[in-house]
């Protein structure tokens, strides 16, 4: 399967459940006032390792569509998520999507671990 | 190499040539920083005596003469100036500290008429360049752009776009021989959700909301409202509060009168705040001693709402925009 052919497999079927379910997330956690629904789905059911590499995927893609897609998990992993590492996962997805800014505002929403540039938590030496 | 990174690098790499480069990329995507930062880089390695930032409003020419500041620091070598100083242009030329001018076109024109013949300036950046296609301005923008071509034939230009779909057109004045690049981005930098409301069968209060995607809709949940509104206004205004409850809530109406209107809605449904932020009040004060006592956007400013059109004087759209989000907790 070509790089264009897994891409637009992955935003159609691969990961399609799972950015539904971060979609509704991310959008409920902006809204106030909604009623209480216990079917709603979790961020804790969602596999975030196997959706952050679809989203690292997904970020070399020229398409708009497939890189909205990427900014969507990296913005999910860092807001929805409590496990420093895929935080961390999030924000060199964002790095990828030259989304410096976004980074900058998820450290100042102290959403992020200040000094993930600086330290072996990417597995590079400081 | 993913999209964004690819942007800023063919930026860069075509930028420091003797070309004519169209920058476009969604708003929020840093180009402007990215391009200052190469504007910075130019004067530092010496070549540039005289550059010049057009910005098409005081606001914007405001905003990139601060960062440009901050960016500088405190050399002494590079001076920053909003004023079309005939003084800073001729210390530049003779030798002494170089100047980027941040101006709109008409204060182009003004420092040009003043400095005749020896008007000419090394490069040129062209912010919201998109705006060449205003009927009145945009004249006087292509009329300053070609006048500083006219002056330096080797004068560098950089055209800066928000999502231009087109942005080589803006190069097709380009002088014979004068290699051109056209460099465009479409990589989004904010998540945008299109969430269509509805209201649940009989039952006014509560509203069914429903994200909208390329073919297909997502159920969300169902909004709780305090009471029932009736008419577009007022629902307008009720499912902002009620959804925007924390803040941050941005409601684009039809029209001036619309948006006081939505604002003072919006306005009755908060809470009666403690007391007044001191900032807000001095904002609410300025509204009053600089339009009129009874302007209608001082009470609302006071209770953290504001509205916001076209053709505000720029002390008052500076403080409705400079604190968004944390003071604002609702604007129409």
């Amino acid at each position: 399967m070509s790089l264009v052919g897994l891409q637009s497999w992955l935003l159609q079927e691969g990961i399609r459940d799972d950015l539904d379910a971060i979609i509704r997330l991310t959008v409920r956690t902006e809204l106030d006032n909604l009623v209480p629904e216990p079917a709603a789905p979790s961020a804790v059911a969602i596999d975030w390792p196997r959706l952050l590499l679809a989203g690292s995927i997904l970020a070399r893609s020229d398409q708009r569509i497939d890189q909205e897609a990427a900014l969507r998990i990296a913005t999910a992993a860092i807001s929805l998520t409590d496990d420093q590492a895929l935080k961390d996962a999030g924000a060199v997805l964002l790095g990828k999507l030259s989304n410096y800014r976004a980074i900058t505002l998820a450290n100042d929403r102290h959403l992020l671990t200040a000094g993930l540039d600086r330290t072996a938590r990417c597995g590079a030496a400081p | 190499m993913a999209a964004g990174e690819r942007f800023s690098a063919t930026l860069l790499a075509n930028a420091g040539g003797g070309s004519w480069l169209s920058a476009s990329a969604p708003t929020a995507s840093g180009k402007t920083f990215l391009v200052l930062q190469w504007l910075i880089d130019q004067l530092s390695a010496g070549d540039t005596r005289v550059a010049v930032y057009l910005a098409p409003t005081r606001v914007l020419v405001s905003e990139i003469e601060t960062t440009l500041q901050g960016l500088l620091g405190k050399t002494k070598r590079i001076e920053v100036s909003s004023l079309p100083l005939r003084d800073k242009y001729e210390a530049a030329r003779a030798g002494g500290a170089q100047v980027i001018l941040v101006s709109t076109q008409e204060r182009l024109h003004l420092l040009a008429n003043v400095l005749g013949d020896a008007f000419s300036i090394d490069l040129l950046i062209v912010d919201e360049a998109h705006k060449i296609e205003d009927s009145q301005r945009g004249v006087i923008l292509q009329d300053a752009v070609e006048r500083a071509s006219r002056a330096n034939s080797k004068l560098k230009v950089v055209f800066i776009s928000p999502a231009t779909q087109n942005p080589e057109a803006l190069l097709t004045d380009a002088p014979d021989g004068v290699q051109t690049v056209a460099v465009d981005s479409d990589a989004p930098t904010v998540l945008r959700n299109l969430i269509v409301a509805n209201q649940t069968p009989r039952k006014p209060k509560l509203w069914n909301l429903t994200v909208r995607q390329q073919g297909s809709t997502l159920p969300v949940g169902t909004l709780q409202l305090a009471s029932t509104p009736a008419g577009l206004r007022k629902r307008l205004a009720f499912i902002a509060a009620a959804a925007g409850q924390r803040g941050g809530t941005l409601v684009y109406t039809n029209g001036a009168g619309e948006s006081e209107d939505v604002a003072d809605l919006v306005s009755q449904l908060l809470p009666q705040p403690g007391s007044i932020d001191p900032e807000l009040a001095q904002l609410a004060d300025l509204a009053r001693k600089g339009v009129r006592p009874n302007f209608r956007l001082a009470p609302l400013v006071e209770r953290g709402v504001a509205f916001h059109f076209g053709n505000m004087p720029s002390t008052r759209h500076r403080g409705a925009s400079r604190d968004w989000p944390p003071k604002w907790t609702r604007a129409a």
